[in-house]
């Protein structure tokens, strides 16, 4: 909190650079600050307090110009550290900002006050601004004092040429810590993002403008692909040969596959694909324009920049990269209990390249590996379906009650997790292929035993299936340590499963792999399999280490939060569900047909006073029916209470409580608002309202021509920026206060009667103001 | 207007959900007009829209898209636009600081002017394309298609949120503002045919997603702007910038309170209004109900229409109100000021008429708030000729005729208010209007009326065509006052208030109802091949009798050094300006755009839209008495509509596409009187986009123009009109010069495509 008086860093004794001093005051938190009016004054003006030292520095100053100072070292020497000091008076300065202070003037009087702002610092020292001035003790001559007194008003300017000596109370001299912003880390220290560097940098964008071509340009260059008349066929070949006679071989069938129209099985295909490709695209392109745009879905793309739409990293709000950041993190940690999620539903989210090392480890060959597989296998087919049919309801009740989601999400992620498993392994066993033959040098690192390496020879030979078991094995071995953890939770797994395998015992079983799990070999067989056959496999030390995910995907956010699991396609269909309110869909609600009518012939008062008329008198024939005269309908609405509608506006500000649940979305911008803010405590009577930072915009009764705004304390936010409130942290003894904060105490004086509002008066901003205590009548249920 | 600075927050928070277009498959759904335009029409598209003017060239075609769609899904589409503004929306426009959306115009303009391609919109996410000048247009192709339409009595919204209510729509395709409105959980923000998906927003889910109490959310939503309530209520007076929704959601979010933030501005009493004005409009605006009545949500009356059982609506109102409202619903407290909210009010029968679209909203507004506000004209400037016509003494006067005759009918707390016209043109100017006549104009236009025997439907050349002296004294009769003497067809009824038109415009004599010297004129229109534009030239000379050549060519842009034909040049370009093409392609224009062109436009455009005022009102007043028109209570909503299309004079004006196109060719052939390099370098520029061939459109409009010297011609004969000598060289050079263009072509080259 204290900086080393100039004194010591004055490189010569003769000449005396800078003008301030800050030094240490025993406990008590008082800083002073002596500023000379000249900062080229000599040593002796640092102690003077008087006017007369003053002007002696004065002199000097005037002297310091002329040539005997100008040896070219020291007058270098002297403005480095001039510069030097008038930084750190100007940090003392601004850090000091919103601090009591007292000031005295040359004419002996002393003031307190709140320091508001301070001027430049020029050669003659520096101007200050406080708030709520009070005079400590007059000055030398009583006359001047009378009229301090007089005129003590809320601001109080001192031009650098009154003031002697201020002080200000408890100044921090901490670095400022942005808590909840570590982007704006300066230290260098950690890790920086392209947002944290580009944040702090002040760049400020000019208006780019549009490149408009000169009157001359030839129209060509400007016209876009748009313009070229479509109708015109361009055929490059045909262009080619007449111009240069040049033959083309092109066949389009040799650089795609030709489509047999003809097989038998075309048709089917291609409704196939079809399907395929509307499943793709009723994905949606969750508000990714440029994806939209390549699936030739037209948006309205106005507004959007092409930085936005082609180029730019999509910033994710923070629920979605939460996922992400969570992965990361688990990362960093390296544990070994921390276990990576397999290929979990909420796939399709970038994955860092180091994880999707622990993606492959976690290939679903291992899994298959272990003993218990026949029978997740033997549930894959059922365990789709049910898949799906478990998010169905649950979906539902998703909207029916959040919490009870939530106690589902458990068990539910974890059996997903696992039908996930089976359902990669099943894709895997069917694609995976060894197209050769296994090389012999191969079998020793296999296994040792002669027995089994004939064994898998024969295996590679005759059976793709069983040549995967051999690339399993490879893995297994490598990640026999992780496996045993993860048979454990294998076993756990099994119990849960086997309710649903009793249903599906029948199904089926066409999967190569479904046979082999029920004659184990023993390669795939775990029990038979000895780890030390192996001993001479390298590991690869940068290998990511297995692991199983099953524990830890209970606790993946991805999977716990039900609205993740789900894909594109589930979600559509639980909104085409519910977009319309039960019982109000097209198909339930028919108005169709009766609307037309309905448009035709009613919101129309003529026709329903015909009817009316027609009704009453029964007869038919008369055309000119006498209705309401549209003179009697006065000039006001109808009514219910003899009251104005402002009735339903309290005059009391409302109350603000502390905000209760946070989406973990918000978490961001709560960090801010993680300090109590006395949000609606009544205005602090006793301290005078502090000077927000904010205020500096307004205009100030200050000196034009050595005012300036301090620097960059003094942000005045910009709206326009997503987060602007924590840019001002006060010193800690003033209560800090919302904006907004009624400062005007007009409404709490309020005990006036509230005024009937009488008939015909209109003016409604005089009737605002009559009636000022609207609260009374708190309790009529339309208080906002 | 949606509320502002949120639509592209929504989307950055990913609010916006997609759905399946098949969902809506046999709905039947509500669409708020203004937002569906701004759907089809965003900034990008036909950025110099409003430099051209007119209705959108685009649009029909991407409407007829849409109707397509619909039908391919069976979904009904009901289209309500919006009515009144209420007192917030008025006083808004009627703040004597250029408006958002009039900088951001001025802006443009000078950029436009400045450099010959600058094809930045006009429009922006803030200033939306304006409706009301493209409504009568609109409706006509929701018309033509049998779409079934309907116009609010104020906001869109609320009606739609009535229809909602009542099971008459099943959704509703509107903007953000949508998020303010009870009872209405979700609504369709935009659709999206081609990738058959529409976008809808959940208010629950949004409002999750924000963080917000529904409070929270509308005094936000309050306090930035939207379509209940447009100002940007500033509520950190100490920064420049007006508030965003982003910034003031991170306030909320920090524990800041908008309302608390209201209470403690200073001088915050005029915001506060604001703001409380706001709030209760949304709860408080009264809908067209299906039973004909124009009241509040809550109200419910089953008051008989019939006169002779209602002795006061009012009095009825409350009463019924009290006793018939459901137990399952608690009687709602309606503050008795509603008028200083939503506006004083009229009778229910000129809603029924709004609704249909037979409307002078300017009207209206003009005897609800008071006052009646002219603003900038679209080109942000004012031409001496167009401030006469908005404010010369014979325009007050023509004006308060016409309020005197739409008053006729109603309270007679309207009869005698004090009215005033207020100009931000340059700065605010008042003057006053005077409605109040004794006796009123209607029983001096009452034996005015038209009876035929066959015709049905209203053709202006052929009314035009009749006009003569037997003609009047055959249909316009004392015998009106004779039973059996009564109308019924929209020829007759439109006839009718036409004729009573020309009179309030001196085409007839004060007393006999005679044609005068002007209104012998009338049959030789009929001819023309514009004829609504020929007589609305007609009705500009009688305004302004006294012309001189530069009341007409200046300003202009126009650039040749041919000193001899110039006048004539901008004379032909400018008169043609008024004339429509006779096809064009549905493209975005952004070739070049003249201002002096649209001025020239503008003052033809307010010189139309007070003719249909005052057509209109001769119609409504005509109706409101409820004596003459026998079909009155015959006719169901469809045929009131088509009633209302054929009305002449409201349709917009076309835009000045041919006259860029005569500018764009005089320019060129006045260089060296060449014109087949003129038409060949104006069916080579950028022009060719709108029109396969701008030259033979140019040649075509030549016609107009002929007619329209003709008519100088004959006015100055008869001594009608006074000119300065330039004027009259002015119009013996353009004769001139269409001679000598057309001699370098045979008239059979002369055809379009």
């Amino acid at each position: 909190m204290t900086s080393r008086g100039s004194q010591s860093n004055n490189p010569s004794g003769s000449k005396f650079i800078g003008g301030s001093q800050h030094r240490r005051t025993g406990s008590k938190n008082w800083s002073h600050v002596n500023v000379s009016s000249a900062p080229n004054s000599s040593a002796s003006t640092f102690a003077a307090n008087g006017r007369k030292a003053n002007s002696a520095a004065q002199v000097s100053t005037t002297q310091g110009n002329q040539p005997a100072y100008h040896l070219a070292n020291s007058a270098q020497d002297q403005e480095a550290s001039l510069r030097h000091m008038n930084d750190r008076l100007l940090f003392g300065l601004i850090r000091s900002i919103g601090c009591k202070s007292r000031i005295t003037t040359s004419s002996g009087a002393t003031y307190d006050g709140i320091l508001y702002t301070t001027g430049d610092i020029t050669n003659s020292g520096v101007g200050l601004i406080l708030k709520y001035p009070q005079l400590k003790k007059g000055s030398f001559t009583p006359s001047e004092e009378v009229n301090n007194k007089a005129e003590l008003q809320e601001t109080l300017i001192f031009s650098e040429k009154d003031i002697l000596k201020m002080e200000f109370e408890d100044v921090d001299f901490e670095p400022i810590q942005q808590p909840g912003k570590p982007r704006l880390n300066t230290s260098g220290r950690s890790f920086r993002t392209d947002i944290d560097i580009s944040a702090n940098s002040a760049f400020h964008e000019r208006e780019l403008q549009k490149w408009v071509p000169d009157e001359d340009t030839d129209a060509r260059l400007t016209e876009g692909l748009e313009d070229v008349d479509s109708n015109v066929h361009w055929d490059q070949f045909e262009v080619n040969e007449r111009k240069f006679g040049i033959q083309s071989t092109y066949d389009e069938d040799l650089y795609t596959t030709k489509i047999s129209k003809d097989a038998p099985d075309y048709e089917q295909r291609l409704k196939e694909a079809e399907k395929i490709a509307r499943e793709i695209e009723s994905q949606g392109h969750n508000g990714n324009i440029h994806l939209a745009e390549e699936r030739g879905i037209i948006v309205d793309d106005s507004g959007v920049d092409e930085e936005d739409k082609y180029s730019r990293v999509a910033r994710e709000p923070v629920s979605q990269n939460e996922g992400d950041a969570l992965l990361l993190g688990m990362l960093k940690a390296n544990t070994k209990v921390h276990k990576t999620e397999l290929r979990s539903a909420a796939t399709g989210k970038y994955v860092p390249p180091r994880n999707r090392g622990a993606n492959f480890h976690g290939d679903p060959a291992i899994v298959t590996s272990s003993a218990t597989e026949h029978k997740k296998d033997s549930t894959f087919e059922s365990s789709v379906g049910l898949d799906s049919h478990d998010h169905g309801s649950s979906d539902h009740q998703t909207q029916a009650s959040h919490s009870e989601r939530l106690r589902n999400t458990t068990t539910e992620s974890r059996k997903l997790n696992h039908k996930n498993e089976i359902n990669s392994l099943r894709e895997f066993s069917a694609t995976f292929k060894v197209p050769s033959k296994i090389p012999p040098d191969l079998l020793p690192i296999l296994s040792k035993d002669k027995e089994k390496q004939n064994e898998i020879m024969k295996k590679s030979g005759t059976k793709d299936s069983e040549t995967v078991q051999k690339s399993e094995r490879e893995e297994e071995e490598e990640e026999e340590e992780e496996e045993e953890e993860a048979e454990k939770e294998e076993e756990e797994k099994e119990e849960e499963k086997e309710e649903e395998e009793d249903e599906e015992e029948d199904h089926s079983r066409t999967a190569d792999i479904n046979i082999d799990s029920k004659t184990p070999t023993p390669i795939l067989s775990k029990k038979k399999m000895d780890p030390r056959t192996a001993p001479t496999f390298k590991m690869n030390p940068n290998s990511v280490p297995f692991s199983p995910s099953f524990s830890s995907s209970r606790n993946s956010p991805a999977l716990n939060s039900g609205e993740m699991v789900q894909s594109p396609q589930q979600r559509n269909k639980k909104e085409t569900a519910s977009f319309f309110p039960p019982g109000k869909s097209p198909k339930e609600l028919a108005i169709h047909s009766t609307c037309g009518s309905i448009f035709n012939t009613k919101f129309n008062v003529l026709i329903k006073a015909r009817i009316e008329y027609e009704e009453k008198n029964e007869t038919k024939n008369v055309l000119i029916i006498n209705i309401e005269k549209p003179f009697a309908t006065p000039p006001t609405w109808p009514s219910t209470v003899e009251e104005s509608y402002k009735m339903a506006f309290s005059k009391q500000p409302e109350w603000m409580g502390s905000p209760a649940t946070i989406p973990p979305m918000q978490k961001r911008m709560y960090q801010v608002s993680a300090q109590p803010f006395p949000i609606m405590a009544p205005p602090p009577q006793q301290h005078p309202p502090v000077p927000q930072p904010v205020m500096m915009a307004q205009p100030m009764q200050m000196d034009p021509h050595n005012m300036h705004m301090p620097q960059p304390t003094f942000v005045v936010p910009q709206f326009q920026q997503p987060q602007f409130i924590p840019f001002y942290q006060p010193p800690p003894s003033v209560p800090q206060m919302p904006y907004g904060i009624p400062q005007n105490q007009n409404f709490a004086s309020g005990a006036m009667p509230v005024s009937m509002r009488q008939q015909g008066h209109r003016n409604s901003r005089n009737h605002y103001n009559t009636q000022p205590q609207m609260n009374a009548r708190g309790g009529n249920g339309y208080k906002y | 207007m949606p509320i502002r600075s949120l639509e592209p927050y929504l989307f950055d928070l990913k609010t916006v959900s997609n759905c399946p277009m098949d969902v809506l498959e046999d709905a039947v759904i509500g669409i708020e007009v203004e937002h569906y335009l701004s759907r089809l029409l965003t900034p990008r598209k036909e950025p110099n829209l409003e430099a051209i003017a007119g209705f959108p060239m685009t649009l029909k075609k991407l409407m007829e898209s849409d109707f397509k769609s619909f039908e391919e899904l069976k979904i009904t589409p009901i289209f309500v636009f919006p009515g009144l503004r209420t007192v917030d929306q008025f006083d808004y426009i009627k703040e004597p600081e250029l408006l958002q959306h009039e900088k951001n115009f001025k802006k443009i303009w000078d950029e436009k002017v400045a450099r010959e391609h600058y094809n930045e919109s006009f429009r922006d996410s803030n200033t939306p394309l304006a409706l009301r000048p493209i409504m009568d247009d609109f409706m006509q192709i929701l018309e033509s298609k049998g779409v079934d339409y309907i116009v609010a009595p104020y906001f869109a919204w609320i009606e739609l949120q009535y229809l909602l209510a009542e099971n008459l729509i099943h959704c509703i395709f509107g903007s953000t503002d949508g998020l303010l409105i009870e009872g209405v959980e979700k609504f369709i923000f935009s659709m999206e045919f081609e990738s058959k998906q529409f976008k809808c927003l959940k208010k629950s889910s949004v409002l999750r997603k924000l963080n917000l109490s529904p409070k929270q959310f509308k005094d936000l939503s309050m306090c930035v702007g939207n379509g209940f309530q447009p100002y940007n209520i500033n509520i950190f007076p100490h920064i420049p910038s007006s508030p965003t929704f982003p910034s003031l959601h991170e306030f909320i979010l920090n524990g800041g309170s908008i309302y608390n933030s209201l209470l403690a501005l200073p001088n915050g009493g005029r915001y506060m209004e604001i703001y409380q004005k706001g709030c209760a409009s949304l709860d408080y605006t009264p809908v067209l109900k299906v039973n004909g009545r124009t009241e509040l949500l809550q109200m419910d009356s089953n008051a008989s229409f019939l006169s002779s059982v209602a002795p006061s609506p009012q009095a009825l109102n409350s009463s019924n109100t009290s006793t018939e409202t459901t137990p399952s619903e608690p009687l709602k407290r309606i503050p008795d000021d509603l008028h200083e909210v939503i506006g004083q009010r009229l009778p229910d029968e000129l809603f029924f008429y709004q609704s249909i679209g037979l409307t002078a909203f300017e009207l209206c507004e003009t005897l609800i708030h008071g006052t009646q506000i002219e603003r900038l004209p679209l080109d942000m400037s004012v031409t001496p000729l167009y401030q006469k016509l908005v404010c010369d003494e014979e325009s007050l006067e023509i004006r308060g005729k016409t309020l005197n005759l739409f008053a006729n009918s109603l309270n007679r707390y309207y009869q005698f208010k004090k009215l005033r016209l207020e100009t931000v043109f340059n700065g605010r100017q008042e003057y006053e209007l005077v409605q109040r006549m004794t006796p009123p104009l209607y029983l001096k236009v009452k034996p005015l009326l038209v009876r035929h025997n066959t015709a049905r439907s209203f053709q202006l050349a052929a009314f035009l065509s009749g006009v003569s002296d037997e003609f009047l004294e055959d249909t316009v009769v004392p015998k009106a006052d004779e039973e059996g003497t009564r109308i019924s067809t929209s020829y007759e009824v439109i006839s009718t208030g036409l004729l009573r038109t020309l009179y309030v415009y001196g085409f007839l004599s004060e007393n006999d109802f005679m044609l005068t010297e002007w209104g012998k004129l009338l049959p030789q229109l009929s001819k023309s091949v514009n004829v609504e534009t020929l007589f609305l030239l007609l009705i500009f000379f009688k305004r302004f009798s006294e012309l001189k050549a530069d009341d007409i060519i200046l300003p202009n842009d126009f650039k040749t050094d041919n000193k001899q034909y110039k006048n004539a040049a901008i004379f032909i370009s400018k008169v043609l300006s008024l004339q429509p093409m006779s096809n064009f392609n549905p493209v975005n224009y952004v070739y070049k755009v003249h201002r002096p062109l649209l001025q020239f436009r503008s003052v033809m455009d307010k010189l139309k839209s007070y003719t249909k005022d005052l057509l209109i009102s001769n119609i409504i007043a005509l109706e409101l008495l409820n004596h003459d028109d026998l079909d009155k209570f015959q006719r169901d909503n469809k045929s009131w509509r088509k009633l209302t299309t054929e009305i002449p004079f409201k349709k917009s004006l076309p835009n000045v596409l041919l006259g860029i196109v005569a500018q764009e060719f005089l320019e060129t052939y006045l260089a060296d009187l060449d014109a087949e390099k003129a038409s060949a370098s104006v069916d080579e520029s950028l022009l060719k986009a709108v029109n396969e061939k701008p030259s033979a459109e140019f040649l075509n409009g030549l016609k107009f123009v002929k007619q329209v010297i003709a008519l100088v011609r004959t006015l100055l004969q008869n001594k009608l009109i006074k000119v300065d000598d330039s004027f009259t060289a002015m119009i013996d050079g353009s004769e001139e010069l269409i001679t000598k263009i057309e001699s370098n072509y045979p008239t059979n080259s002369i055809q379009l495509k």
